[in-house]
């Protein structure tokens, strides 16, 4: 091993869909004006898959960046995470189709759900298997090569009706892709902390299908009724998501003894922009080193805060320090920090 | 929490069925099938359904409390909660946040693993890395589902339908006090190009929009789950003794060294040829699908637990715990009890 070897993240994607879907494009069928849109939610625009594609097809184009940037080779992938809440089909889910289209061996590839903390926690996954012991001393050497996917598509569950107001002009699709293994070059993790609090959760949830109503998980009128479409309560997770952002981003930050006066770049997500920026403040983060991945193409749920980070990677200079922090359903919200 | 190279062990198990039986007999009575036929291709007899509103975290949240106890361990000693399901309580956030919730686990990292019947096995490789990446101390790994409130249960939807039963069970997962004894080893696989053939389409978010009315409907549902029965039992019966020998090969193992092989429940007929294939005694077979149908990611924690307690799995046993299903995925564990 050289010097500067460890495990970190070799390689990024992100890839946004079609073309931008802009305020005045949804404000009509929302029964609203394109400007009352940007007052209310802070977004300008998002991007909407095309009939057909799901997160696989996101993530398959952003994982082809991530398997270059990292001079990783598919057939070398020894395990495939895939974090979203909006899988291609109800089961399987999205890690398998992603397999197939890459073309990968047949390894590993699971889904996991934790909202907008999705990527976190595939991170924080892909960095436990990276480094997983093996029985007789040293490293388990199957997975050294670890692709994570996070993304949604988000558009073919909102409500493009008035009543979805709210939702509907916030959430949003699109996919990131990061190669995570040992190497000399590329942003390590200094620090990962996320968590949940379940007793938010019906805050801000998607609550149909839903297995648990019996006899039928889903019925006509649960869908006449919308509940199959999302719904929050903004107005009072606002202040609990800010602080909460804060406190993640605080102990991660403690953790590197790093100041946020020293932090090159922070990207903070949430589905409200101005709650994100908001706990980048609290934090004395300067608002020229702040990106909010919602504020540039809404929120992606798992997906946001790797898409940010892809598209940010190629500007920061070896050394640079990095936060990230995101909250979202759940309640799950936590951060990290990277060092290029 | 520092990194470790202690290996993990289940330190206790517990598991939660609905009370409501539904024979084959009863299903006879609402869609054109028998029990004889029924029990002739699955092996099933009864499986259990719930009765009223209930999710997977309501049956989770029972076997975890007991997992608890049979561990001497409280909730407040529980960092990481793991829940295997493809029967979510509700679309999101994950059954693992609702169940966090209900156990007072207070903030905690906690997420679903979306791995059909190899959900579990998928589950408890997660949370062993976590665990020895000094992310947690002790873990809660559940498998949970609720299918029958996603089952077409009329004669159009028979060949899946009388398969599926509710049903969950957790273990917790902590550091072991002696070297040898606990979780060996844990081996992942997938096959995506075979999705389709046992899958739920709708809501599909490759669809706009991802659900509708006309899912409900018609001669094949959208929303309800498919299987091409054949082919997956093809395929399965190759994958389930693959796996199996690589587990005990990574421990330097055979098939001799086996004393109980826990494989997943999707079909009686399936697990019987593994095992002739194996050459594995049908005694050391763990088999319970005859009252539960297939339960996908609580069959193996739930045919576990029975072995636990009836003196089949003792310890020092070296049990393999294995599966198959839809993606397809496939998954085994090795560990010494």
């Amino acid at each position: 091993m050289r010097p500067d070897d460890d495990v970190r993240l070799l390689g990024f994607g992100c890839h946004l869909p079609g073309g931008a879907v802009g305020n005045d494009a949804l404000a009509p069928a929302l029964g609203t004006t394109a400007d009352e849109l940007a007052r209310a939610t802070g977004i300008r625009l998002r991007h909407h898959a095309a009939e057909g594609q799901g997160p696989s097809d996101l993530a398959l184009r952003a994982a082809g960046d991530a398997l270059a940037a990292a001079a990783t080779d598919v057939a070398d992938l020894g395990l495939i995470v895939f974090a979203t809440a909006t899988p291609d089909v109800t089961f399987p889910g999205a890690a398998c189709f992603l397999q197939d289209k890459l073309g990968a061996p047949t390894v590993g590839a699971l889904d996991v759900r934790a909202q907008s903390a999705g990527f976190l926690c595939a991170l924080d996954l892909a960095l436990a298997f990276a480094r997983l012991p093996a029985a007789g001393g040293g490293v388990d050497g199957r997975y050294a090569r670890v692709l994570i996917a996070a993304g949604e598509v988000l558009s073919a569950g909102l409500d493009f009706s008035p009543r979805g107001r709210d939702m509907t002009a916030r959430l949003a699709d699109g996919a990131g892709a990061a190669v995570v293994g040992t190497g000399s070059r590329g942003p390590r993790v200094r620090a990962l902390r996320w968590y949940t609090d379940g007793t938010l959760a019906e805050r801000f949830w998607c609550e149909y299908p839903a297995s648990r109503q019996y006899p039928v998980r889903i019925t006509a009128q649960n869908l006449a009724e919308g509940r199959h479409f999302p719904t929050a309560d903004l107005r009072a997770l606002s202040p609990i998501v800010e602080q909460r952002l804060a406190e993640a981003a605080r102990e991660v930050l403690d953790e590197s003894g790093w100041q946020a006066s020293e932090l090159d770049l922070a990207i903070v997500d949430y589905v409200a922009p101005e709650t994100a920026r908001a706990a980048a403040r609290v934090l004395a983060v300067p608002d020229a080193r702040t990106v909010v991945p919602t504020g540039e193409f809404g929120h992606v749920m798992a997906g946001g805060l790797l898409m940010a980070l892809a598209r940010a990677a190629g500007e920061l200079r070896p050394g640079a320090r990095v936060l990230l922090a995101a909250a979202g359903p759940g309640l799950a919200w936590g951060a990290a920090t990277l060092e290029l | 929490m520092n990194r470790t190279n202690r290996i993990n062990r289940i330190l206790g198990i517990g598991k939660a069925v609905p009370e409501r039986v539904v024979s084959n007999e009863m299903l006879s009575r609402v869609m054109d099938t028998s029990d004889e036929w029924i029990q002739q291709r699955t092996g099933i007899r009864e499986r259990r359904h719930i009765s009223s509103d209930c999710g997977a975290t309501d049956l989770g949240k029972v076997a975890a409390e007991e997992a608890l106890r049979a561990a001497g361990l409280g909730i407040s000693d529980v960092d990481l909660i793991v829940f295997a399901t493809l029967s979510p309580d509700i679309d999101w956030p994950s059954c693992a946040c609702l169940l966090a919730a209900k156990l007072g686990a207070g903030r905690i990292p906690a997420f679903d693993v979306k791995n059909q019947c190899s959900g579990f096995v998928y589950s408890l490789a997660c949370a062993d890395a976590m665990i020895r990446a000094g992310r947690a101390r002790h873990a809660l790994v559940v498998g949970g589902e609720i299918h029958s409130t996603g089952l077409d249960l009329t004669t159009r939807g028979r060949e899946v339908g009388v398969i599926f039963g509710d049903g969950a069970a957790a273990v917790v997962l902590g550091p072991s006090d002696e070297p040898a004894r606990g979780l060996l080893s844990t081996h992942l696989h997938a096959e995506g190009k075979f999705a389709e053939k046992l899958w739920l389409e709708a809501a599909a978010s490759r669809s706009r929009p991802r659900i509708r009315p006309e899912d409900l409907e018609g001669d094949s549902p959208a929303a309800f789950p498919r299987m091409q029965g054949k082919f997956v039992f093809k395929h399965a019966v190759t994958r389930f003794p693959e796996v199996i020998q690589e587990a005990l090969a990574a421990n330097g193992l055979g098939i001799a060294d086996l004393d109980v092989l826990i494989p997943h429940q999707a079909n009686l007929r399936i697990n019987q040829f593994v095992a002739a294939g194996l050459g594995l005694d049908e005694a050391k077979v763990v088999n319970n699908i005859d009252r539960y149908g297939n339960t996908t990611a609580a069959s193996i924690p739930l045919a576990l637990y029975e072995a636990v307690h009836d003196g089949r799995v003792r310890e020092g046993s070296v049990v393999c715990l294995a599966a198959f299903g839809a993606g397809f995925t496939w998954a085994a564990a090795l560990l010494r009890w």
